[in-house]
């Protein structure tokens, strides 16, 4: 059998899963775990038309694994309907029970005693006395009950067509008479002589003519009812023996949609045995064919060449059977090498077509639950590359990698360095956003590198960074705003690296920041000098020291204590300064110039005295 | 003759000699001290009236007595300006003194004794009118 045939079984048989289940699942197709390649058949979207399946055909693509129907898009493997299912699969019991002997058996009694060599009435009613114990076992879901069914109405049908024969016999038997009656009718009329005046004789006739028509009339009127009696009998026993035959072929296509394939080669039995008329035409892919889409053809050829009849539906079964159970073998082969990728996914395609088949439910729960972890963690990395879980997916590959030989991380692992790999870009451009405080490109970068990797660690640690560092600048700003409307400049120098890193995107606040430290610099030097001067007794130059840095800074509080402490232990000096000054202001060049004099002659270092003898001397001597 | 050579002054002479010679040491010093100080007309400045209101005693005359300290400058127009050090009230008080150029002759220097006659001028400095040493 050709590739062809064999991927229209699987996709077949996904359709009967799917709606077995419940309705598709849409995958993004951006999704990384569920790459949709280009040229993935798409069909057409007609939603008109009530044909089998409707018009749009399922179609599947073996190189991604891509099945497409009715506009939704799955990857075999991925689809979490299937996944769950196969886990359930993976972790349920052989079924080795004594009912499910007993199930078995009976199939295959059944299959025995309708084989072809074997076939007779009283195998067939044996069979069909089966069906009904058959179905009694629960995983057989009934459908033995429904062939049992159908095998009912075909009896149904057959008894009917064989009333409608005996019908037709009493009509032919009645059809017979009354074509006798009618040609004895037509005889008798020319027993009397006819008169021998050509007038009276050709009147004779026409009598004679007249009675024989008025005798045949009634005869010939219900010759023609039964004859039309018989034809529709005809037609009618034919409609109910092809009804018949369609709703049994109906039946067999939907246990082959279904996977029942044993049910197939079984039904199929049934039906050769009612039906033994050599007509074997499956007349339900007509419609099927019909509906077929251009694309749908490229992909997989004219349906219309596929399953004619019903024997080709009995050896795609066969097929089917024949492939689950080399999958089988082959997944019991891999385990035993450890490739539990490969074991895994022999099974699970194993599993989508043979669901039902005794390989497959037979197989031992032992050496399914060593792929069970495999899968489970497959499956686990699917579902964290689809929510973009990019830490804990990088940890599923390396546990991957440690359980299996076979497991391939290059194209998980691809997924997750760009991912990272762009994350990290955008983060770095979010960063750099931050610092020049381009808010709007911050945004957008931290944006974009959540929608790459929304459970990135580092997203919440640089954005929460960036945020508190925002948060934190603009206090610092508002201090600085409002500690300099307060002239409070010691508070800014105290908190100098603060409001350094705070300004350092505000050129004029940065500009007022640095007359502030430069004030309050001065302002230190001055307490330092005087510090150190007071410590050496010299408390003039104490005065003199903080006076300078005063005059600079008249608003700081550490330099009016430290005035108004050397005041008192200078006061001379100071009272001579102050004078000075005072008379300065007012003009009084000569008592001014004398107070400098007697200031300088208290303190002979002071450069205040010095600078005010020099400045008024000049004044003085001017011109 | 030799007898009256001979005879000795009596005691009440002797004193009534050292009495005469005291009295006119007295008076003779008397008066030539009153003929050292060439300004005993003038009033003698009050450093601490200067320092109060300088403004106030411009257009005075006053005769001050003191120690040239520093040179606080030098203009060819205006002369000299010092920083005099007068002796009142038990302390030092440096004042102002502007010595025209009228006595550039005149070599000052620092620790001289001068006695000047000054005129607090319009600028409330006191300005040389003559000046001796001390």
């Amino acid at each position: 059998m050709n590739r062809r045939i064999f991927a229209t079984v699987v996709f077949t048989c996904l359709c009967g899963k799917t709606a077995l289940t419940q309705n598709p699942q849409s995958i993004p197709e951006s999704s990384p775990a569920t790459p949709v390649q280009g040229g993935s058949p798409k069909l057409a979207q007609s939603k008109e038309g009530g044909g089998f399946l409707g018009k749009d055909i399922p179609s599947f693509d073996p190189g991604s694994e891509v099945m497409a129907w009715d506009g939704k898009i799955w990857n075999v493997q991925d689809q979490r309907v299937f996944r769950a299912r196969f886990e359930k699969y993976l972790n349920s019991e052989e079924e080795t029970g004594e009912d499910a002997k007993k199930y078995r058996d009976r199939m295959k009694t059944m299959l025995d005693l309708l084989s072809p060599a074997k076939a007779s009435k009283e195998n067939f009613r044996k069979a069909w006395a089966i069906l009904p114990q058959a179905s009694e076992y629960e995983p057989d879901a009934g459908l033995c009950n429904s062939l049992d069914d159908a095998i009912y109405g075909v009896l149904m049908a057959q008894r009917e067509v064989t009333k409608i024969d005996d019908q037709n016999r009493t009509l032919a038997q009645r059809k017979d008479t009354l074509e006798w009656n009618s040609r004895f009718a037509a005889d008798s009329g020319l027993l009397g002589p006819a008169p021998k005046n050509p007038a009276a004789a050709e009147q004779w006739n026409k009598e004679q003519a007249l009675k024989r028509d008025m005798k045949m009339q009634p005869l010939l009127t219900e010759l023609g009812e039964v004859n039309a009696s018989i034809a529709g009998n005809r037609v009618k026993k034919e409609a109910l023996r092809l009804q018949a035959k369609i709703e049994f072929q109906v039946l067999i296509a939907q246990l082959f949609l279904q996977r029942r394939f044993e049910h197939v080669l079984l039904a199929n039995r049934f039906y050769r045995t009612l039906f033994g008329d050599g007509d074997s035409q499956l007349r339900v892919a007509d419609d099927y064919a019909a509906n077929q889409s251009d694309k749908n053809k490229e992909s997989f050829g004219d349906i219309s060449k596929l399953p004619k009849t019903i024997g080709q539906l009995d050896a795609l079964a066969n097929e089917a059977i024949r492939d689950v159970r080399e999958g089988v073998e082959a997944f019991s082969f891999l385990l035993e090498k450890n490739e539990l990728k490969s074991a895994s996914e022999r099974l699970s395609e194993a599993f989508v077509v043979g669901e039902y088949l005794p390989e497959i439910r037979l197989l031992p729960r032992t050496k399914k639950r060593q792929v069970i972890e495999f899968t489970q963690k497959s499956n686990q990395l699917l579902s964290s590359l689809e929510v973009k879980d990019y830490e804990r997916a990088a940890a599923l590959v390396r546990e991957l990698e440690s359980i299996s030989r076979d497991f391939d991380s290059a194209k998980p692992m691809a997924a997750i360095e760009t991912a990272r790999t762009v994350s990290a870009l955008h983060l770095a451009k979010a960063r750099a956003a931050a610092s020049s405080g381009d808010r709007t490109t911050l945004e957008n970068e931290l944006r974009s590198a959540t929608e790459i990797w929304p459970r990135n660690p580092a997203l919440a640690e640089v954005s929460g960074a960036i945020f508190s560092q925002t948060d934190v600048q603009q206090q610092a700003l508002n201090d600085f705003d409002r500690l300099y409307a307060q002239k409070n400049f010691r508070q800014i120098y105290e908190d100098k690296v603060r409001f350094i890193a705070a300004t350092a995107l505000d050129r004029v606040k940065q500009e007022k920041l640095k007359q502030v430290l430069d004030q309050v610099q001065l302002a230190e030097a001055a307490l330092l000098r005087a510090a150190e001067l007071a410590k050496r007794g010299d408390s003039a130059g104490a005065w003199e020291s903080v006076e300078r840095g005063f005059s600079d800074y008249p608003d700081d509080p550490k330099l009016n204590q430290a005035r108004a402490e050397f005041t008192t232990k200078a006061a001379e000096f100071v009272r001579s300064i102050r004078t000075a000054q005072e008379m300065e202001r007012k003009q009084q060049w000569g008592s001014s110039l004398a107070w400098y004099l007697q200031a300088q002659e208290d303190y002979a270092s002071s450069e205040i005295a010095q600078e005010g003898i020099l400045r008024l001397s000049s004044k003085i001597m001017e011109p | 003759m030799s007898r009256r050579a001979h005879r000795k002054p009596s005691p009440a002479l002797w004193l009534a000699f050292f009495a005469a010679f005291s009295l006119l040491g007295g008076l003779g010093a008397f008066f030539f001290q009153k003929d050292g100080d060439p300004y005993r007309t003038v009033e003698r400045l009050k450093p601490e009236d200067y320092y109060e209101n300088a403004n106030s005693l411009k257009g005075n005359t006053y005769q001050v007595e003191g120690t040239i300290a520093n040179s606080l400058g030098w203009s060819q127009e205006k002369g000299r300006l010092f920083s005099f050090r007068v002796q009142h009230g038990g302390r030092d008080r440096p004042l102002p003194l502007l010595i025209p150029p009228r006595f550039r002759e005149i070599n000052l220097q620092k620790g001289q004794k001068y006695r000047l006659k000054v005129r607090v001028n319009d600028a409330a400095l006191l300005e040389v009118e003559e000046m001796s040493k001390a």
